[in-house]
């Protein structure tokens, strides 16, 4: 197998909808959007699929901080979804963010790369704004 | 001067397409850093950086504290002196740590403790034992989590019956694991 052909199995391995990962900061405090391009492929509820260009989906990603005084560590939250609604999204992540225990952020701080990350068992929802 | 690198705003996560243009900005980014190194290289003396200039509070496994001596001392008769002291202030409230100790002793075959005594403890005698020969090296490995009392560890050796005890090289260490 070539590598191109192992790199394209573990995006469709890695990219799961709406299903927040936590990395290390990534150098916004502010959201972040992107648009993640057509032909991508993902996993949507346990079945690999690829992105239409008419069904866009977006990546959102902001940074955050636990912790008290010199005990504080930054991580990254960030999502691949189809809402289009920074509102609700950003909503989400700042709620998930509160639960993220300074102990959760130094680990994470340590062991992430370009390819480690983690994923939460969180989702995001489309809910009513 | 403080340096910059020509697009400090690149936001990507794992996982990012990103764009050609963008793969190009990262890669003056990365030229820009290498460029500086040589700079920053050629300014900083041998042995200029030591432990105590690293900030661990944000990655760990990570050493935060050691001491070590050679100097050969003995423990006065059935008592328990600080030996050896270790600087943990640094160490979050609530983190794991481990402490290793080591120490050779000299003297007779008869049996030595030693121990570690935690700065935050009215005792004067130490809370943790290992025991050992003498002309032996005794080693022991103690896991804490950190209280806010806690800002140094101390190594303590002796006997506890009437006679004096030589202890020779001794090394204290901090280790943060979690």
């Amino acid at each position: 197998m070539s590598t191109g052909s192992n790199y394209k199995l573990t995006m469709i391995m890695d990219i799961i909808l709406n299903q927040v990962a936590i990395w290390r900061s990534c150098g916004t405090s502010t959201l972040h959007k992107r648009i993640v391009p057509a032909g991508t492929q993902y996993r949507d509820a346990g079945a690999a699929v690829y992105q239409r260009s008419t069904a866009p989906i977006y990546r959102y990603c902001k940074d955050y901080e636990t912790g008290k005084g010199k005990n504080k560590a930054g991580f990254c939250l960030f999502v691949r979804t189809s809402i289009d609604n920074d509102a609700i999204v950003e909503k989400q992540l700042d709620d998930i963010a509160e639960t993220i225990s300074l102990e959760k952020a130094l680990s994470v701080t340590a062991n992430s790369s370009l390819e480690a990350f983690e994923y939460l068992p969180k989702l995001i929802k489309l809910e009513e704004a | 001067m403080a340096a910059t690198i020509p697009y400090p705003s690149i936001v990507f996560v794992p996982l990012d397409i990103l764009t050609a243009e963008e793969l190009n900005q990262l890669h003056a980014n990365t030229t820009a850093l290498a460029d500086l190194f040589p700079l920053a290289a050629a300014s900083i003396a041998d042995g200029a950086i030591t432990n105590t200039k690293i900030n661990y509070s944000s990655a760990f496994p990570a050493l935060m504290s050691s001491s070590t001596t050679q100097t050969t001392i003995s423990s006065a008769a059935g008592t328990f002196s600080d030996y050896l002291t270790l600087d943990v202030s640094s160490i979050p409230t609530g983190a794991k740590f481990l402490v290793l100790a080591q120490a050779v002793f000299g003297g007779g075959d008869t049996e030595v403790s030693m121990g570690l005594r935690l700065s935050h403890s009215s005792s004067t005698s130490p809370e943790m034992w290992q025991t050992g020969k003498w002309w032996k090296t005794v080693s022991a490995v103690w896991k804490f989590e950190k209280l806010s009392g806690v800002s140094q560890v101390h190594l303590q050796a002796g006997r506890d019956n009437s006679s004096t005890c030589s202890i020779q090289d001794r090394v204290l260490a901090a280790l943060r694991v979690g």
